[in-house]
């Protein structure tokens, strides 16, 4: 859809695309970066945004499509290729090595040498002051990173990122830890790199940032690209727009993969109160009840994993009261938490879900390996025969109840990682992230799994970034932004526009919940 | 969609064609099967060399040599397969005999002599201690075991020297010595308890849930805890486990050599862990079990006494041993890369 010419672009891409493990991530993805521009682009979790400037700065290789850079067709292999090709990122996660000082990390793999090869000091320092002051930081280049703060950090980065000269910039979400005055800061370098004609590719969360910032903005939604528009300041429907065009509004395909919803909420179960840890969650209410989903909302690092963590025992709490059935518990670690009848399936299921070099049956029986002892030995027979019943439960497919589990496909290892719970006798289950990076079919299944336990009297603790499946099993749904919760959603008003409104904008009336 | 003439795509169809003969190979477990062919191609190898090899008494022989590498060996199994390593087993053997001999003949710091069983126990328990010891700082003063153990086979080693005087000890009562030297029909003791040792360790590991939880954290330790496993209190136990099955050996030793050694556990600290990892079990846990061990305990034994018969000497032993772990090794790794 190009229609003016691609002369004035100093980096655009053809349909470029992607896919895990046969799951499309991206799909036709037509970028276009002027010269002099700041290019925001916006999208939910999920939506393929860091996959995207990921692929741009050689990270991730085996992408569809093309990518040209001042009409040039490139393919970088790594990130030196894409600084080479004059692509320059600066990541979400902090990169920096803590133990080197400001200006090796600013120069890392690229110190200036002296004629006898060995590192030039004095220019290393020289030039880090340079760009340091052109940043207005007042950070001394001989200080040790580990030494810094992390908003400190995040500008070493910036001026790393700088220190390479590059004419296409790259943000992954940089204002995420800094402070406001060190975000206006970063905004006036920007204008000073756009002046110099640099395209500055800019990805936030945050509407405002845009507005402040922005020339255009593409919005991705579930990795595709649904509009790139020119920001027009004065058009007062623009956050209205921006959100809708965020969220879609077509709702058709719903009904074919969730199970309908069931009346089937009973008393309450669960109650935790005054929840707080410090930097992660403050002050959380929450109450859960017999055969109820409800779904937390919000993005990445709003503390919705951090509080599932305290609640399950996997992480300490700084405060918080946690009853079940009207009595008060004492859950320190995940232990604790199984002995209540509480079940977690954790966000990370490779890392803290399953064993993958155990069989299907040793990781099903995890959690009760004493239902499967004969005279206090293990019995495979009986072990097989309660995997077997989970297997036709669930419909895992595997080669045989011995097939280690890190050779399943994610479906299926997430169906071992549920079994591995509905055999204890667990009253609250967390989900955390249950159908991240499975496929359509595996996760209509674990929706009806979902369905079938909340049926039987389960409490269900939901946590999800899609908002999609998040909409169609809560019965509830609670929206967390900086660790708070920020709105509590039910019947009729879970909607994406409510979830999104709570979710972005920072002026949500707090509200109370308990 | 067009067609392709990228030589990455042309290759990936080319690959189909041969992939039947590669499929066949992949479907070998080469970390189960290899150590146990290498056995077997190592005694059709030396029964053809040597007339002496395949005689029963050499054969008892070999398994008396390998008794006591091969129950540090089995106690050590344990520790690998919770994906963690025990550097202290070859000086809390020694120590343990040491203690054990110092107790039944009032030698030493020793006053006075006690009975032989309490002499025994008191062997047991040292090893006991000292893994407990490391068990504790790896748990739970969280230092890496292999710093833990490295730390505490050198305090062992001063503990006994400073016990001992760096002196030998010998008058062991002859019961003691039964251990190590007695025979049971026909067959040495020691092999005996080393069959014993074996028998219930593969059961523990196989049978029992302390076996299985074993390789659920040396498999993935986060997950383990995730699924309320108490990781702290199973690696204290695994690393006293492993400390006592080194006492044992050490008491076997007394009658080996006759006497006390301060010596006894020299040049022992890595063959046990380089016959687990021949056997096939992996250095990163979660992958193992008893029976690799055995056949890795075994291969280092047979190898080390056919080429004395066919008397090469030691320099061509370690030759051979060092050349026949890294192929095991790197058979092992490939395998698991495969997966």
């Amino acid at each position: 859809m190009k229609q003016s010419s691609p002369n004035e672009y100093l980096l655009y891409t053809e349909n470029l695309g992607k896919q895990f493990n046969g799951i499309t991530v991206l799909e036709n993805i037509n970028l276009t970066i002027k010269k002099g521009e700041i290019h925001a682009i916006l999208g939910a979790n999920g939506a393929g945004k860091s996959t995207l400037i990921k692929i741009i700065d050689g990270i991730h290789t085996d992408y569809i499509g093309d990518i040209y850079v001042k009409n040039q067709k490139v393919k970088p292999a790594n990130t030196e290729e894409a600084r080479l090709l004059g692509i320059g990122m600066v990541h979400q996660e902090l990169s920096l090595v803590s133990e080197l000082n400001v200006a090796e990390n600013i120069y890392l793999g690229r110190l200036p040498r002296t004629t006898w090869g060995m590192v030039h000091y004095k220019k290393l320092h020289q030039d880090s002051a340079k760009i340091l002051q052109e940043l207005n930081m007042s950070v001394k280049t001989k200080e040790i990173v580990s030494n810094l703060s992390i908003a400190d950090r995040q500008m070493i980065e910036i001026a790393k990122m700088l220190s390479m000269n590059t004419d296409i910039i790259l943000l992954d979400e940089p204002t995420s830890a800094l402070t406001e005055n060190e975000v206006k800061r970063l905004f006036y370098t920007m204008e000073n790199l756009k002046k110099q004609g640099k395209g500055i590719i800019f990805i936030t969360h945050k509407l405002d940032e845009i507005y402040a910032t922005s020339d255009r903005v593409t919005i991705l939604r579930d990795g595709n690209q649904i509009n790139t528009i020119n920001l027009d300041k004065n058009d007062p429907d623009l956050e209205t727009k921006l959100i809708s065009l965020m969220t879609g509004t077509e709702q058709g395909e719903i009904g074919e993969i969730y199970p309908a919803k069931k009346n089937r909420i009973g008393p309450p179960i669960m109650e935790v109160s005054n929840f707080s840890s410090k930097g992660k969650f403050e002050n959380i209410h929450l109450q859960i009840r017999r055969g109820e989903i409800l779904g937390i909302s919000g993005l990445k690092g709003a503390g919705r994993t951090e509080l599932a963590r305290a609640i399950y025992g996997a992480d300490p709490k700084d405060t918080g009261i946690l009853e079940l059935n009207g009595e008060i518990v004492e859950i320190r670690q995940p232990i604790d938490a199984i002995h209540h009848g509480i079940g977690m399936v954790t966000e990370d299921r490779k890392k803290e879900g399953f064993v993958g070099l155990l069989g299907v049956k040793e990781n099903i029986s995890l959690t009760t390996i004493k239902d499967v002892l004969v005279n206090g030995f293990l019995s495979r027979k009986l072990e097989r025969e309660k995997t077997q019943t989970y297997v036709s439960k669930l419909n895992i497919r595997m080669a045989s109840e011995d097939a280690r589990v890190k050779n399943l496909s994610g479906g299926n290892q997430q169906k071992v990682v549920i079994a591995k719970w509905l055999c204890t006798d667990c009253k609250v289950l967390i989900l955390d992230e249950p159908t991240r990076g499975i496929d359509v079919k595996a996760k209509s299944e674990i929706y009806k799994i979902m369905s079938d336990l909340a049926e039987q009297g389960l409490a269900i603790l939901f946590i999800s970034s899609e908002l999609p499946e998040l909409i169609a099993m809560s019965d509830r749904v609670l929206v967390m932004s900086r660790g708070r919760i920020v709105s509590e959603l039910s019947g009729t008003q879970i909607t994406k526009e409510n979830i999104m409104k709570s979710t972005f904008q920072e002026s949500a009336v707090q509200k109370e919940v308990g | 969609m067009q067609f392709s003439t990228d030589p990455k795509t042309l290759s990936n169809d080319l690959q189909v064609e041969e992939s039947s003969f590669r499929r066949a190979l992949k479907k070998i477990d080469y970390t189960t099967a290899g150590p146990i062919t290498g056995l077997v191609f190592i005694i059709i190898l030396f029964s053809i060399l040597s007339p002496h090899f395949l005689s029963v008494n050499n054969i008892v022989n070999i398994l008396r040599q390998v008794s006591i590498i091969g129950i540090m060996a089995i106690g050590v199994t344990y520790v690998i397969i919770m994906a963690e390593i025990d550097l202290s087993i070859a000086s809390i053997m020694p120590l343990s005999g040491i203690i054990a001999g110092a107790v039944a003949t009032g030698g030493y710091l020793m006053p006075f002599a006690l009975p032989v069983w309490v002499a025994i126990l008191c062997g047991l328990l040292t090893g006991a201690l000292f893994g407990f010891m490391s068990g504790f700082a790896t748990a739970k003063l969280k230092i890496p075991s292999f710093m833990a153990t490295l730390s505490m086979m050198f305090i062992i080693e001063g503990v006994m020297l400073w016990f001992s005087g760096a002196q030998p000890l010998y008058g062991i009562p002859d019961s003691m010595q039964w251990f190590g030297a007695g025979k049971v029909f026909g067959i040495p003791v020691i092999v005996v308890i080393f069959i014993l040792v074996f028998v219930a360790s593969d059961f523990v590991l196989r049978k029992t849930v302390f076996g299985r939880n074993i390789y659920a954290i040396g498999g993935n330790e986060e997950a383990a805890r995730m699924s309320g496993i108490n990781v702290d209190k199973y690696k204290i136990w695994v690393l006293t486990i492993c400390g006592i099955l080194c006492a044992f050996a050490g008491l076997l030793m007394l009658g080996r050599i006759g006497s006390a050694q301060v010596t006894a556990g020299v040049g022992l600290q890595l063959p046990p862990i380089a016959a687990v990892i021949l056997g096939g079990t992996s250095l990163f846990g979660g992958i193992g079990s008893m029976r690799r061990t055995l056949v890795g305990v075994l291969l280092m034994g047979v190898l080390v006494n056919g080429l004395n018969l066919l008397g090469v000497g030691a320099d061509g032993q370690k030759l051979a041993t060092g050349i026949v772990l890294i192929i095991a090794v790197a058979t092992n790794v490939m395998g698991t890369l495969k997966k």
